[in-house]
């Protein structure tokens, strides 16, 4: 009944085809070449050798073309440190549109271990959360932070006490600014205490402030040996329905949290779907044009090696509707993002944790 | 002859104004394809300019991925690539009616569409309709129309994160009385000494 989004070359619709073209042949009349096309793989392992991709994040249309950052670059956060110890990288790598990468940003000691929590402001700003090891153990694991940066990837402070930023693990942000100013809502998942904060965020050319709420408690939360913690993940709001999707590594579910964007204080969440047969260890989580929900598997729970690292899709009420592994073996997929081009038109970032790389696909919802 | 003469002009005028009310298609047919807001379209001497908050390219011209919409059609997210914006036409004549094809970029239910009409800064009324999804066809579509006291500004927006219009067909407004008055006089002007001669010679 429902159409599982086309991976693999996809079945556009014609008349979605039509339109692309003629767009694409109209603005080829003034605009600039199309070449180099996007490679669909590349490698997110920066000069210093980190490993562990695990945020993704779109430069969003808004943001400025004056910083390095550039509307359509893909961001990607680095957990692992060349000795692939967790929770000891330190760098926010960049894809640029033709698939060159560049390190952003390199956190210092002992801001490292970025993690997954990983977003943008209308205006260039970057967000992102830490969760540091000493020695890439959960025994030695510490709240961390969450840190702004510029569209230059200059640090500029942090937000949050350990009330409400305690091993960001996740983050969705809901951003009405203009490019220059705005408000935006931030939902940070934290893995250490198994609750979401929303942090309400007013930004200016000037700079920007905070109000912070604890917006959902009592996820289900652990270490583990091989995935170091496991707990509340990726995060994914819908603008539409003024719901917050939430992976839940743990306890291998996706939970909603409703009137997320408005709530004055800490609400329930519901549990969307459990589905031990689809969901093996839910690490990242976002929203498809036509409401879907495309889950990440990183295999750190409930792992089956008949079905790894897959990308899940569900419908909004928690109906499976197809899957597709990001690599051969288990652990591969972490973060994933999607970019809407409007029309269903859609680009999707996903990386594989195994071989340290960065997919990206572009597709029409069918 | 010179009856003739004033009879045709009072043909003329008669003409005129029935062609001051007739209704006026833009289609954005004769726009080259990746036409971007700001632009100005002009048919049967009334001219139409298409702006947005995101100009320039907030919005572009594209062909039809729908049914009702046909032939090129003007939508978002164009070059600036910004979404959930609005449209607005301003006209070089008052209109009295204004009727248009839409599609909102909508895969659950189709979300509500708006035309609000401006007389200068004024607000004359404004309308809010929703699409329809068609067999065949992935988006809703829709038709909307206003009708009211004179009006020269259409702004067009919807809670979806992108539309499209086509056919977009208005009525210009009836001249005011003010104009009934200078034709009224012109036709006398003319028609008057051209009677008189008439009924001299006879």
């Amino acid at each position: 009944m429902y159409n599982s989004i086309p991976f693999v070359y996809p079945a556009i619709r014609k008349a979605a085809v039509v339109a692309m073209l003629s767009v694409s042949a109209a603005l080829a009349q003034t605009g600039p070449s199309i070449f180099p096309l996007l490679p669909p793989t590349v490698s997110t392992v920066p000069s210093n050798g980190d490993v562990n991709p695990y945020g993704v994040a779109f430069v969003p249309k808004t943001a400025p073309t004056s910083g390095v950052l550039q509307p359509g670059d893909i961001l990607v956060s680095n957990f692992n440190s060349a000795q692939n110890l967790q929770g000891t990288g330190t760098t926010i790598v960049r894809v640029d549109k033709s698939g060159k990468v560049s390190t952003f940003f390199t956190s210092p000691a002992p801001a490292i271990g970025l993690t997954a929590a990983l977003g943008m402001l209308s205006n260039g700003f970057v967000l992102v959360g830490n969760l540091p090891t000493a020695d890439g153990t959960a025994a030695t694991a510490q709240p961390g932070r969450l840190a702004v940066l510029d569209n230059y990837g200059r640090f500029l402070g942090t937000f949050g006490t350990l009330s409400t930023v305690n091993g960001p693990w996740g983050m969705a942000v809901y951003d009405v600014g203009n490019g220059v100013t705005g408000t935006a809502k931030v939902f940070l998942s934290n893995v250490l205490s198994g609750e979401i904060s929303r942090f309400d965020i007013s930004y200016n050319s000037q700079g920007l402030s905070a109000s912070v709420i604890v917006l959902a408690t009592g996820f289900s939360h652990r270490p583990d040996p091989a995935a170091l913690e496991l707990g509340p993940s990726g995060l994914a709001y819908d603008q539409i329905h003024d719901v917050l999707y939430v992976a839940s590594s743990a306890d291998n579910a996706i939970y909603q949290v409703a009137n997320a964007r408005a709530a004055q204080g800490t609400v329930s969440a519901t549990l969307l779907v459990q589905d031990l047969l689809h969901l093996h260890g839910p690490l990242d989580v976002a929203i498809l044009p036509d409401g879907h929900i495309l889950v990440a598997d990183s295999d750190g729970s409930n792992a089956d090696p008949n079905q790894p690292s897959e990308l899940v899709e569900f419908t909004a009420v928690g109906e499976f509707v197809g899957q597709m592994p990001v690599d051969p073996n288990n652990g591969g997929a972490f973060g994933l993002a999607v970019n809407n081009f409007g029309w269903g038109t859609f680009r999707l970032a996903a990386v594989d944790d195994n071989a340290n790389t960065l997919s990206i696909w572009t597709a029409v919802i069918p | 002859m010179t009856f003739h003469k004033s009879l045709r002009f009072l043909l003329a005028a008669s003409s005129l104004c029935a062609a001051a009310s007739a209704s006026t298609i833009f289609n954005f047919d004769g726009d080259s394809l990746g036409t971007s807001t700001k632009f100005t379209d002009t048919v049967n001497g009334l001219s139409a300019t298409f702006s947005s908050d995101a100009d320039p390219g907030g919005f572009v011209v594209y062909t039809s991925i729908f049914q009702t919409l046909t032939g090129n059609v003007l939508g978002d997210p164009g070059p600036a690539g910004a979404s959930n914006l609005a449209l607005t036409v301003g006209f070089s004549q008052n209109l009295s009616a204004l009727t248009l094809n839409f599609a909102t970029d909508d895969f659950g239910s189709p979300s509500p569409f708006t035309l609000a009409a401006y007389e200068n800064a004024t607000l004359v009324g404004s309308t809010t309709s929703a699409g329809n999804f068609l067999s065949g066809f992935t988006f809703p579509e829709g038709e909307i129309a206003f009708a009211g006291n004179a009006f020269n500004r259409v702004v067009i927006s919807s809670t979806a994160t992108d539309f499209a219009v086509d056919n977009i067909n208005v009525i210009t407004a009836a001249p005011e009385p003010a104009e009934f008055g200078l034709i009224g006089t012109a036709l006398l002007a003319v028609g008057v000494p051209a009677l008189r001669r008439r009924s001299k010679r006879s």
